[in-house]
This record gives structure tokens, sequence and C-alpha cells, in this order.
């Protein structure tokens, strides 16, 4: 579990100190999915790069318990427990080709070649790469490149994998494929998942939100509750899901309509009227 | 007055060994005043399309014609159709270079040798239009704008010229939800009020929906749909095999469809679907 | 043509042959003791040895003509303009001559050496570089430094920073290509007019280039230190390094072709 007590980041800038973040306390468990939304520069992606362990906190701290019963806790190391994919691909892929690429953190682990080898194969096999292991990243698509970058995460193994917008650059197919791989890789190998988006689809697979506005910590609570309070959602200046629009429409002639989040859900529950 | 592509196809590399056909037979209409849409999986064409649009690249085959004006390489013929079609790209921000938002808004303006009141005028009457104050904004660098801001400078700094057809290649990538539909919003107020053509390229089928009349669909270079919105979501199996999705709108009815559910909506976009879901809901006489 | 793909030397050609798959470090060592060769020899049977090597590493690697064509187009103007120079501005025996323009024999003897010379320099880096990973290469460079790291030179870290560069250069002119038709959209006239004005056309790509560059640079440092990069910690390293018989094969062809260069040019 990574724990978040108290965190703080400011920022030393020509006009003064700039407060990020202020007093921000999470706990993300083991293996499930949260997700972090908010407007622009609300400090998703300072709050993102602090649990990966890249950025320190001004005060408080960021830790990951090893053990609940003693509360051993050590510092977060990036890259080997929490694994950062971000928005922009191309800044990312550091080597001249993908199957390099992934070896990149390997090496910086400085596993043995038999292991990295392994690894390596593994990686490619899992997300399908293996047509494009010999491909220099300019050659792939947009989709392909993000794909690559989140192998070269994995590879590493880290207890928690972390997306900074990291789909918000593909299409409509590649963005589901890439999010399909992430939850299959939640739900096969318990990896931990933190999905920093300003869209809804990906919000709803969390079990948890983290509403940020304004550096301060707005909510954290599931989807539900974070939509079903207009007082949360107004200011994390979220945009509702159709489906509850249409179910609080709904709700002024039978108030008992439950708030629906997915159009399955609200057509389910439409079934249900008398 | 309108666009109009004639049989175009385009080959990157032509007669190289990486040549790659990215345009197959584009046959296009676009009228003016129009809010079109053009939509397709990653590596359809889009952003090669519209690159044709301002003769940045030139047809293999086939005709670009930008009202009454056949696009080629000469000089004359160029000035005037960029004169005429404004592209936004994608991520316009990574294009600013001046030290004020003032200079960078004005910078197509000066290239098309407007006089210095109507730099001024063009520039305010651009910010106003995407929502920023003139008085705040223009002597502020571009460079230390939130996200948002920019992007809305970005595309002040096409439509200050005043351009008849807006072309933006995904605007509202990286935006936050609030300023996706503002930026939007934005548009189709402008459109509506000066007849400006605006043609969206976009990922996103719920903005689609919402705002674009018409849709022009491409699957792998070549036109799989041109025509009314309204009609391309209606053909699932059309949707599916050009690797797109259906807004959120369109799924919402069809679930209520589906399970056959005593509401009933229109397949529509989400405004007039909830207009039709009220009507709906006071036809069962709900309690 | 796009500016990114007109680039050829430096260039990988992906492929299987044994050219392909033999040792970078040996290909390196091969390509330096070929261009020393190619300097040495004086003599136009001299070439014959190294000739007849390129061609057979061409062949073999089965990479298409057309590549190693193009690899010679951006260094056309070189090539041109030294060959004119020699053959007009040599002393010697006059062969030709219209006015005060005149052809001598020993200029022409020299303008096709240096033809002979840069063509064949060129032909033999694109081979290295077509044949051989980026990151194979930078590796082998990195080997080849490595006796000069006890004098402190950061051999790992200037193979890295190589990499990256390569990793970089045609995403860096893909960009370029984005930035001036951005601004070419908006109207800007890059390269037209007078020479201050040409210099002033390129503020507007050049400033958003350099803040991309930037900004890719920042992004580049936070995803290699996500990925544990440290700078001056050990790293291991994936590519095995393992020497084959086809490795030895070639260094000897190399070694005894160009030492036959220099042996004949000194005693004979
Ligand atoms: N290095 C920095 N220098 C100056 N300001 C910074 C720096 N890093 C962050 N900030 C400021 O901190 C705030 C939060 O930034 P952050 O990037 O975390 O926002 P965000 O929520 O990720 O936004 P977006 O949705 O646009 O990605 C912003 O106001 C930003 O301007
Ligand atoms: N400069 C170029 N040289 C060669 N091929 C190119 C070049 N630019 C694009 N292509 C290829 O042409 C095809 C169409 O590209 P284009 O950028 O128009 O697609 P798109 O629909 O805009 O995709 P996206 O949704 O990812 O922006 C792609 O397969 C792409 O690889
Ligand atoms: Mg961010
Ligand atoms: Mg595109």
């Amino acid at each position: 579990m990574i724990r978040l007590d108290k965190v703080s980041y400011q920022i030393e800038t020509s006009a003064g100190a700039v407060q990020v973040l202020r007093d921000i306390d999470l706990e993300l468990p083991d293996g499930s999915i949260s997700a972090i939304v908010g407007p622009n520069g609300s400090g998703k992606t300072t709050l993102a790069r602090l649990v990966s362990g890249l950025l320190r906190p001004t005060s408080g701290n960021v830790q990951l318990l090893l053990d609940a019963e003693t509360h051993t806790v050590t510092d977060v190391r990036p890259g080997v427990d929490v694994g950062l994919v971000f928005q922009n691909p191309d800044n990312q892929l550091v080597a001249t080709t993908v199957e390099d690429d992934i070896a990149f953190g390997l090496e910086n682990l400085q596993l043995s070649h038999g292991e990295m080898v392994q690894r390596v194969e593994d990686v490619l096999r899992l997300l399908g790469l293996q047509p494009f292991r010999d491909y220099p990243p300019h050659r792939l698509s947009g989709g392909q490149k993000q794909k690559v970058a989140i192998a070269g995460v994995l590879a590493m193994k880290p207890s928690f994998l972390i997306l900074d917008e990291a789909t918000s650059l593909l299409d409509p197919t590649n963005r589901r494929e890439v999010m399909q791989t992430v939850l299959r890789l939640n739900h096969e190998l318990g990896i931990g998942v933190v999905i920093v988006t300003h869209l809804l689809d990906e919000v709803l697979v969390a079990s948890r939100v983290c509403v940020l506005a304004d550096g301060v910590l707005a909510a954290w609570d599931s989807p539900r509750a974070v939509f079903s309070n207009p007082a949360i959602v107004k200011r994390g200046e979220l945009v509702l899901p159709l489906s509850a629009r249409a179910s609080f429409l709904l709700q002024e002639h039978w108030t008992d309509f439950p708030l629906c989040l997915t159009p399955e859900e609200f057509a389910r529950a439409t079934c249900q009227l008398t | 007055m309108s666009i109009d592509l004639k049989n175009v196809d385009y080959v990157y590399d032509s007669g190289e060994p990486f040549e790659y056909f990215a345009l197959r037979g584009i046959s296009l209409h676009i009228d003016e005043g129009a809010f079109v849409g053009v939509v397709g999986r990653t590596g359809s064409g889009k952003s090669t399309l519209v690159e044709h649009l301002n003769g940045l690249l030139f047809p293999t085959r086939g005709d670009v014609v930008v009202d009454d004006e056949i696009i080629s390489n000469d000089r004359k013929v160029l000035a005037k159709v960029r004169r005429r079609v404004g592209i936004v790209f994608q991520y316009p921000e990574d294009q600013f270079f001046a030290e004020t938002i003032f200079e960078e808004v004005a910078f197509g303006c000066r290239n098309y040798g407007f006089s210095k009141e109507q730099v001024d005028e063009s520039v305010h009457r651009a910010m106003k239009t995407v929502g920023l104050d003139p008085d705040h904004f223009l002597s502020l660098s571009p460079f230390q704008l939130s996200g948002g801001e920019q992007r809305r400078v970005a595309i002040a700094s096409i439509i200050a010229v005043g351009q008849k057809y807006i072309v933006l290649d995904e605007p509202t990538a990286g935006l936050d939800s609030g300023s996706k539909l503002a930026v939007l919003a934005e548009l189709e107020t402008l459109r509506q009020a000066t007849h400006v053509t605006v043609i969206l390229v976009s990922h996103n089928m719920d903005e689609v929906a919402e705002f674009c009349k018409q849709v022009i669909v491409l699957d792998d270079g070549a036109v799989a749909f041109q025509g009314p919105t309204d009609t391309f979501f209606s053909d699932v199996t059309l949707v599916e095999r050009t690797g797109l999705e259906l807004p959120e709108s369109y799924r919402l009815s069809r679930a209520l469809k589906a399970c056959g559910s005593a509401l009933t909506v229109n397949e529509a976009s989400t405004e007039r679907m909830l207009e039709s879901l009220k009507l709906s809901v006071s036809d069962l006489g709900g309690a | 043509m796009a500016l990114s793909r007109s680039f050829v030397l430096g260039q990988h050609y992906p492929g299987t042959s044994i050219v392909h798959r033999s040792g970078a470090l040996v290909k390196l060592v091969s390509t330096i003791t070929l261009m020393i060769g190619v300097f040495v020899a004086t003599k136009t049977a001299q070439y014959v040895p190294i000739v007849v090597l390129l061609v057979a590493g061409i062949l073999v690697s089965r990479i298409p003509l057309r590549f190693f064509a193009r690899g010679l187009k951006p260094i056309l103007f070189l090539i041109v303009l030294t060959v004119v120079v020699q053959m007009f501005f040599t002393p010697g025996k006059i062969i030709w001559q219209v006015g005060f323009v005149h052809i001598t024999r020993e200029g022409l003897v020299l303008a096709g050496f240096i033809l002979c010379r840069l063509v064949l320099l060129t032909l033999v880096s694109v081979l290295l570089t077509a044949s051989t990973s980026p990151i194979e290469l930078t590796d082998a460079v990195s080997d080849l430094l490595k006796p000069l790291s006890h004098i402190g030179v950061p051999s790992a870290e200037i193979a890295l920073v190589m990499s990256i560069a390569m990793r970089f250069v045609p995403t860096i002119l893909e960009e370029t290509e984005r930035i001036i038709r951005a601004q070419v959209s908006r109207g800007a006239r890059i390269g037209e007019g007078s020479l201050v004005m040409r210099m002033k056309s390129l503020i507007p790509i050049l400033i958003p280039l350099f803040v991309s560059s930037f900004r890719r640079a920042d992004d580049l440092a936070v995803a290699m230190e996500a990925r544990g990069f440290r700078v001056g910690d050990p790293r291991t390293r994936y590519h095995a390094r393992h020497f084959q018989s086809i490795d030895v094969f070639i260094l000897l062809g190399t070694a005894a072709a160009v030492s036959g260069v220099i042996l004949w040019r000194l005693f004979l």
C-alpha cells in the first residue's frame, strides 16, 4: 500500500513560492484501481510524480507500507515500486528500438543478461508487441508507442502503475486497447493502478476517485459518491456522465430512481420502473 | 461557395521504397457555413487530408477546389487559398514564439498585410470570441498561461485572420472536460455569427455528435461515409467497421431499446436525446 | 520528400544477413580500417581490394542499392564541388582549353581520385550504419572508448548520449516539419525576400523548436528517472557481445586488404 500523509508540495518561482498541493492524505491499497481527476493545473501531474517517488514532498510523507502489522515503511523507489507512464510517448522512449527500450529500465536495475532477455520476451508477449521488436520508435503509431512505454515500465515489475493522461493522444480503438491491457494486468498480476484522466470512461473503472481542485483534495471517494455530490462536481469542474444527467431527470418524477453512471445501468434501472 | 475534392489520391514518398498510399480516391463536398466532423482511426489519413485544404500538400492525382480556385503550386493561388482556409494544428500552442499574446495573435494578420487598426481590431475580436479578456491577457507572455488558455490563444491566432474556412485538428486533446465544451461552444457561436465553415477533426465521438451536423468518415485513406452525423451513428456496423465508437447518447438510447424499457428516446446527440427523454417520461405520466 | 526520411546516413536498414548479424565492434573497427585504407591508397590498383570488399559487403547485406544511392545524395554537392575545383585548378599538362578555362591531365586524375575516395568513404559508412542497429553501434563506440575510461572519459555516458541523439533525430526533424507547416498556415513566408527577411522568417520556427526541445529534454529526464536511471550509477548491458566466426572472417579480410594496400604503397 502507498500512503500519503499530509503531503504538500511547493515550488519556488521567480514570482515567489507557489503552493501546488496542500495537505493531501491518501491510501492506495495494493491491487486497487484509483483515478485522479481535476481541471487543468489542479496538480494532478505533480501528485502523480510525488506518488511515484520522482518528487519529494515539501512537507509530509509518501511511503510504501510493507507490513501493516509492524508498520514498516520505506520510501517509494521510482520504477521499482511505481511505474509512471505519461502523455507523450515520444518523450518517454529512450532507445532506438522497441526491444532495447524495454530493456532500458532493466539495465538500470543491473539485472543479469539472462534475466533481462527473459523479462523482455515476457513483456513483448504480454502486450503483443513481438512483431515490432526491431522497430525504431518513429515508425510506430501513437497507440503502439504508448504500449511500448507501458511495456518498458512493466518489465521492471513495479507494484503500481500510474498512467498520467496516457491515452489522451490515442484514438478510441487504441485507447480501449491500452485500457483493457492495463485492466488485465491489474486483474492477472494484481498491479495497483492509478489513472490520471479527463475522460469519463476511465474514471468509471476506478474504485476510488481523487478529485483535486486548486491543489486541495476535494474528494476521495467512489465514482458514484463523487458524481452524486453536486458540490464536488462543481469544485472539480467535472462533467457528469450523460447517464447521470438522465438519472437526475428521472428523479424529478421517480424520487427513488437510482443514480446510474453507464447507459447499460441506466437502461436496466428504467426497466424496474412501474 | 464550397470546398470540393475530386478523386484525390495522395502518396507519401512516391516511387521510393517506403511509398505509402495515404489517400485513395477521395471525393468530398464541404458547404460554406457548415460544421463538419472528420473522423477515422489513427492513420486513416485525416491529417493528410487536412493538409490538402490549404496547399501544404498537393494531390498526387485529382483536384482540390476551394471556391472555384483549383489548388496548385502557384504562388498567387496559394496565397489566395491560404487567405481563405486557416488550420489549427494539433497542439497549436507548440507554435508559440512571440513575447506577448498580442504579438502571437497578430502574427497571421501581419503576414496578410492588415493595417495597424485592422490588426488591433481583429486581435481584440478574436480574443473575445475565445472567451479571454483582451485587457487582461494581451500583454502577458503566451508561455505563462494554463493549458486551456494557451489552446484558446492558439485558436484566436487563427480566427483573427478572419478566414472563411477554419480547420481544427483535435483542438480539445488534453483539455479538461469543462474547457473542451467551452472551446467548441465558442466555435459554434462564431460560426453562427459570421457564417464561417468549421471543419473539426476529432477522436471524441461525443463532441462530434454534439457539434457536427455533417460528418466525413475516413477509413484506410478512403471515404467510408459522408453525410448527416445522425445517419452515420445509427449504422452500428459501419461505426464498428471504421474502428470508431458510438457517442454516449446513442449508446444510451440503444441500451434502452435492447432491454425493452418502457422509455424510448431518439438516437441523437446529448441535448436532443435528453429532450426526447423528457417527452417520453411525461408520456409515461411519471408520478 | 519528407525531411525526416531523406536522411539515409545514420539510418538503420534492418535485415538478417551475415553483415547485419556480425558484431558491431568488428564492423566499426573494419570500417575505420577501410577508411584508413582509402586514404592510404594512391594507385588505382590499390583500390581494388577495398572496392572488392565493399561490393561484397553491400551484396551480402541485401540492402537495396537504392538506399546507398540515397546516401550519396546529400554529399553530391560536396563531391561535385571538389571534383570541379580539382579538375580546373590543378596545374599540369593541359589537355583541353577554352579561353582561360582549362583542364589538366593531373587535374583529371586527382579529381578522379577524390571522387573515388568520397564515394568510397560514404558507402563504407552507409554500410556500417545501415547494417548495424544504432544501439549496437553505440555499444561498440563505448567499447572502443573503454580503455579511455581509466583516464576519466565517461565512455558509457557518451554512448548513451549518442544513442539518445540518434533516437531523437527523426523525431525532431518531424517536429520541424510540423512547425513549418503550422507557421506557413498562419501566412508566414519562409525563405522569401531579402536576406534580413529570410533570417527573420526563421524566428517563428526556431523558437518553438527550441522550446519544444527543452520540454522534450525535461520529459525525457523524468521518464529516464522514472525507470530507475541515475547518472553515474552502474548499469548492466542488454546486448551481450559474442564473437562469432564470421567476425573473425570480416576482421581478417579487412586486415588483409588494407595491409596489402599499405605494404604495396610502402614497398612497391
Ligand atoms: N516546474 C514548475 N514551474 C512552475 N509551475 C509549475 C511547475 N510544475 C507545476 N507547476 C504549476 O503547478 C500547478 C499544477 O500543475 P500540474 O502539472 O500538476 O497540473 P495538472 O493537474 O497535471 O494539469 P493538466 O490537466 O493540464 O495536466 C500548475 O498551476 C502549474 O503551473
Ligand atoms: N511524412 C510522412 N511520410 C510518410 N508517411 C506518412 C507521413 N505522414 C503520415 N504518413 C502516413 O500516412 C498515413 C496517414 O497519416 P495521417 O497523419 O494523415 O493519419 P491521421 O488520420 O491524421 O492519424 P491520427 O489520428 O493518428 O492523427 C499514416 O499511415 C502515416 O503513417
Ligand atoms: Mg498533467
Ligand atoms: Mg492526425
